[in-house]
């Protein structure tokens, strides 16, 4: 039995499909939503329609963008030598955070996946490969997950970008910082161990 | 809340809700069971990392609700990491393991085919990939969910068909059929007596003699071309693995 009215029930079903939103937070905001100004309540509606009506994917790179590029191909500072290829724009947003890598990106929006039937056809890698071809680019850093379906896609780019006479990288991977050795899987510890440097 | 033990290879795992995954897992005792691992996603302690698909892992689980198992723990026994250090051996690997996933009932427990399943898994991560393994996990597989095709006779008359003469395949009669009845097998394709005579061995040998067989060119072509599509009208449709492996090496 349900103790709100069928609209404001409705509003917290539609809050409740959010991520990391459960029934009771989505109580709490809808209700929250009830007491605001009829203002803040417009302007919240016409943000989340308008991220919709103008926000789509860059057509260089596919990362998140407002128009046809995303912020980072619009910058001229940026080294238009070196790609970063990542499976999400949540990956390049981590990437970006670094502040390290002055180079473009390339969002495949996924990973190869054999048992999820999600094949190179799937991913924006005719588009990179098209990219590469067409911009001089020197160096591909690969930095998809350390995951079986990263692995497979790290491995097939460098099987179609090598002929192309690109240097191929991956990031390296190993023991996260802060992380605790007594955690770490067999698989990350094997290859932390094959990428050691002297210190 | 009774916690039981198992050891099982990670067939698939999805994600569920912000945080949590759903692992379906092939193993020892109780055949392919399905289980959601909470907080998985975020706590890398409880299983760090160790719910890949290939990994073969000891789970602390717990019966739950709706057919799925509440897996609490999960700890390595082997991970066959060197899987995804080739592409081919993650293509094949995927495809031994979707047959499993897709073709076995929910618990109902096969210790050969699990067996089956960590030897073959064992091979792609410790030796070079050969394309005697995928003919030899097909047959094999089949042969345990009693899918065993017939091969040294004629699926339709039963006639021993001649060692050394050509014959026919055919999938809807399950086997080879011989030369008289091949005109009633519509849609069956030709099969060599040598294909037919190495996929025999291929099912009669000890499984630990696996790595040491090899097929003639001959075979491989055939067997290629022949037992993917036993396997998947034995299930009734198409398997993922392979779309994907196809358009993988056609590149
Ligand atoms: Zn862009
Ligand atoms: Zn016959």
């Amino acid at each position: 039995m349900s103790t709100y009215t069928p609209t404001v029930e409705d509003l917290i079903d539609k809050l409740a499909t959010l991520p990391g939103v459960g029934k009771k937070t989505a109580a709490r905001l809808a209700l929250h939503i009830l007491r605001s100004s009829q203002d803040e309540a417009q302007a919240l509606a016409r943000s989340i329609l308008r991220v919709k009506e103008r926000v789509g994917l860059c057509q260089i790179c596919f990362n998140i963008a407002e128009g046809d590029q995303c912020v980072i191909c619009r910058n001229s500072q940026r080294d238009r030598s070196v790609l970063c290829v990542v499976e999400d724009p949540n990956d390049l947003i981590s990437v970006e955070a670094t502040g390290v890598f002055k180079g473009l990106y390339h969002v495949l929006h996924g990973a190869i996946a054999p048992l999820d039937g999600v094949g190179p056809q799937e991913l924006k890698i005719a588009e990179l490969l098209e990219r590469l071809e067409r911009d001089k680019v020197v160096e591909v850093i690969i930095a998809t997950n350390p995951t079986v379906e990263g692995d497979a896609t790290a491995l097939y780019l460098a099987k179609v970008i090598k002929p192309l006479g690109i240097m191929v990288t991956r990031i390296a991977q190993g023991v996260p910082a802060g992380g605790d050795i007594e955690y770490v899987d067999s698989r990350t510890m094997s290859r932390s161990l094959e990428g050691r440097k002297e210190v | 809340m009774h916690l039981r033990k198992t050891d099982g290879v990670v067939l698939h795992r999805t994600d569920f809700k912000e945080s949590d995954l759903i692992i379906t897992l092939y193993t020892a005792d109780l055949g392919k069971v399905s289980g959601i691992a909470k907080g998985a996603k975020r706590s890398k302690r409880r299983f760090v990392n160790n719910l890949q698909p290939f990994s073969y892992i000891r789970i602390v689980y717990s019966e739950g609700r709706g057919g799925l198992i509440r897996l609490d723990e999960a700890d390595m026994i082997q991970p066959f990491f060197r899987i995804s250090e080739d592409i081919s051996k993650v293509l094949y690997g995927s495809y031994f393991l979707e047959m499993v996933k897709e073709m076995t009932g929910e618990k109902e427990s096969n210790l050969q085919l699990f067996e089956l399943l960590v030897t073959f898994l064992s091979l792609l991560n410790d030796s070079p990939l050969r394309e005697e393994y995928p003919r030899i996990f097909e047959l094999r597989f089949l042969d345990l969910l009693g899918y065993r095709p017939r091969l040294t006779e004629c699926s339709i008359c039963n006639q021993i068909l001649p060692p050394d003469n050509d014959a026919w395949f055919s999938y809807r009669h399950g086997g080879a059929v011989c030369k008289r009845c091949q005109v009633n097998a519509r849609g069956a394709i030709a099969i060599s007596g040598e294909t037919l005579r190495a996929m025999e061995r291929a099912l009669g040998m000890d499984l630990a003699e696996a790595e040491e067989i090899r097929f003639t060119p001959l075979v491989l072509a055939e067997g290629k071309d022949i037992f993917p599509r036993f396997v998947q009208y034995q299930l009734g449709k198409g398997l993922k693995s392979l779309r994907v492996m196809e358009a993988v090496q056609g590149a």
